[in-house]
């Protein structure tokens, strides 16, 4: 089979296996970055699926172009959904061609292991198991998913009782999140590429910190800070979606003559978050003014001072 | 002497707690009365920027050595363990000021890691949450400390300009000849700027910036008329300076 056949073949695959799939593009490009890392290493369907990590997860040139091919020759259609999601579904049968028969098996394994209905946990299996830093999973997956739940569960407007009540702790989700935000401080990257990077996400991590600290003292009118939290963290994963595919780790080599290009794109994005991180944090502490009056314990106040003295020294 | 003072980030910093150290001294300048103290946005920006790099010295440091200690350490090695964790991870931080914290904060912590290593995962984590809390503590305590309003402990003025190329292009250009080093030139510019446009007297430069700053007072002085440069340790009484 010719190599430019060999990607909207494996896509028809896909189909043959599951007719009755209902797929947006991320999720075809998940399932053939499955296909590929599963697919031993000297098969040369490997070499025809070249991906890297972008927005959404591991992202193919190749795939997007053979999915508008089949689209446009018919094999493939769009739909749209009621919340407006844009998914590919099959129009016409395809043609049985002579097929690759380890490739075949293995489209047929991984794509008879998805769950339709949950495909967002597929492509989160993916991060946690491919995705080149563990940043990744930790941010995308267990801090901007969740803390999109909970905003879709704390519309504007929604009075609670969490500050009548005395016990410990009455906002778990806010704790987790926040916790969560500090688990991928930890485990941010250490290549020079994403120096200044780690600053802007240190200095949000800052910021999100006394907004935590000041929707737990009450959530009542604290939609606009939360809302101004989660665009700032969209904004961060985006800039450093444009950064993740530059290092050998990010890309395959396929792509290693576009690494100029996405250089200066992944620096013009830095420099536009720097201001929006700064005025995040600037309305962070003007909505602030009032913090909490929870004093840091005799431990913290000795941490600190073992820190200004290193500082110093 | 001037009774109007702009602080430089390191006497911020340095003042956020009371502790043992020789530096100690910004803390107790702070203690002073009798000044009217300023500063910049800029320099609010570098404080919380060094807290937020504590944070994450820390931070990252932890989990290396969560990731990397035995499950079940052997007590009477552990010491020597952390140490060699430790000297392991310092080779991996680029800069000399992240090594210093990171090893101040082994040395001032040792028992408390060492428990924590040995302890449950519920004492790791109370730990862990401890140094978020102090950073926590001094960023709150920093907010408090400089507001944009003249009744603040430090008047923090949001008012400077990005860049002084046009307000002093001549005087950037002296000063970064002599401090070596923009940021800094930008933070004495702020300074200038402030007693230009808004004070409008003498405005006395506090710092313990001896690299850059104090050994360059002549110069700095030389070329921003009515800034005057002195350390912490000129205002503390019987203290010389």
């Amino acid at each position: 089979m010719p190599h430019s056949e060999v990607v909207p073949w494996l896509i028809q695959q896909i189909y043959q296996v599951r007719p009755d799939l209902n797929l947006s593009k991320t999720a075809i490009h998940t399932i053939l970055f499955k296909v590929r890392a599963t697919l031993p290493e000297n098969d040369p369907v490997r070499k025809c699926l070249p991906f890297y990590w972008y927005n959404y997860g591991p992202y193919s040139e190749v795939v997007e172009s053979s999915i508008e091919a089949l689209k446009g020759q018919g094999i493939l259609r769009e739909e749209r959904t009621q919340t407006g999601k844009s998914l590919l579904v099959l129009n016409s049968r395809p043609d049985i061609f002579c097929v690759r028969e380890d490739a075949s098996t293995v489209i047929g394994r991984v794509v008879r292991e998805i769950d339709p209905y949950h495909m967002e946990a597929f492509v989160h299996r993916i991060y946690r198991d491919y995705a080149p830093y563990e940043f990744m999973s930790r941010y995308k997956v267990d801090f901007l998913v969740p803390f999109s739940d909970y905003r879709a569960s704390h519309p504007e407007g929604q009075r609670t009782l969490n500050r009548f009540l005395n016990e410990e702790s009455t906002t778990p989700d806010l704790d987790h999140l926040e916790n969560t935000l500090y688990d991928c401080e930890a485990v941010l990257m250490e290549e020079s590429l994403f120096e200044k990077f780690n600053d802007e996400f240190t200095a949000y991590v800052s910021g999100a910190g006394k907004v935590f600290e000041f929707v737990r003292e009450d959530e009542a009118d604290t939609h606009p800070i939360v809302k101004a939290t989660y665009a700032s963290a969209v904004d961060l994963w985006y800039t450093f979606a444009k950064g993740v595919r530059i290092p050998d780790r990010g890309h395959d080599e396929y792509y290693n003559n576009r690494l100029r290009q996405w250089e200066q794109e992944y620096r013009a994005s830095l420099r536009a978050l720097t201001p929006k991180v700064s005025e995040y944090n600037r309305y962070v502490r003007a909505c602030t003014r009032h913090p909490s009056s929870r004093e840091p314990g005799g431990r913290s106040t000795k941490i600190l001072s073992s820190l200004i003295e290193g500082y110093f020294s | 002497m001037a009774s109007h003072h702009f602080l430089d980030a390191n006497i911020l910093i340095g003042s956020l707690t009371e502790w043992d150290g020789q530096h100690s001294r910004a803390h107790r300048y702070m203690q002073q009365e009798g000044f009217r103290r300023h500063t910049s946005e800029r320099v609010y920006r570098e404080c919380t920027g060094v807290l937020g790099r504590f944070r994450r010295t820390i931070l990252q440091y932890l989990k290396y050595l969560e990731q990397n200690l035995p499950a079940h350490p052997d007590p009477l090695a552990l010491d020597r363990t952390i140490d060699r964790l430790t000297e392991r991870r310092m080779r991996a931080l680029s800069s000399n000021r992240e090594q210093s914290v990171l090893r101040s904060f082994v040395r001032g912590n040792m028992e408390d890691l060492r428990n924590a290593a040995l302890g449950t995962e519920e004492e790791r984590r109370a730990f862990r949450r401890d140094v978020i809390d102090a950073i926590k503590g001094a960023l709150k305590s920093l907010d408090g400390d400089c507001r944009d309003d003249p009744s603040a402990r430090v008047f923090c003025y949001t008012c400077c300009p990005d860049d002084y190329d046009v307000h002093f292009p001549e005087q950037k250009s002296s000063l970064i000849d002599a401090l070596q080093y923009e940021p800094d030139t930008l933070v004495v510019l702020d300074s200038y700027f402030l007693l230009v446009h808004r004070i409008r007297e003498e405005v006395c430069f506090v710092t313990a910036d001896n690299a850059h700053i104090l050994r360059n007072h002549d110069r700095i002085e030389e070329i921003l008329p009515g800034i005057i440069v002195r350390g912490p340790d000129s205002f503390l009484a019987g203290e010389g300076g």
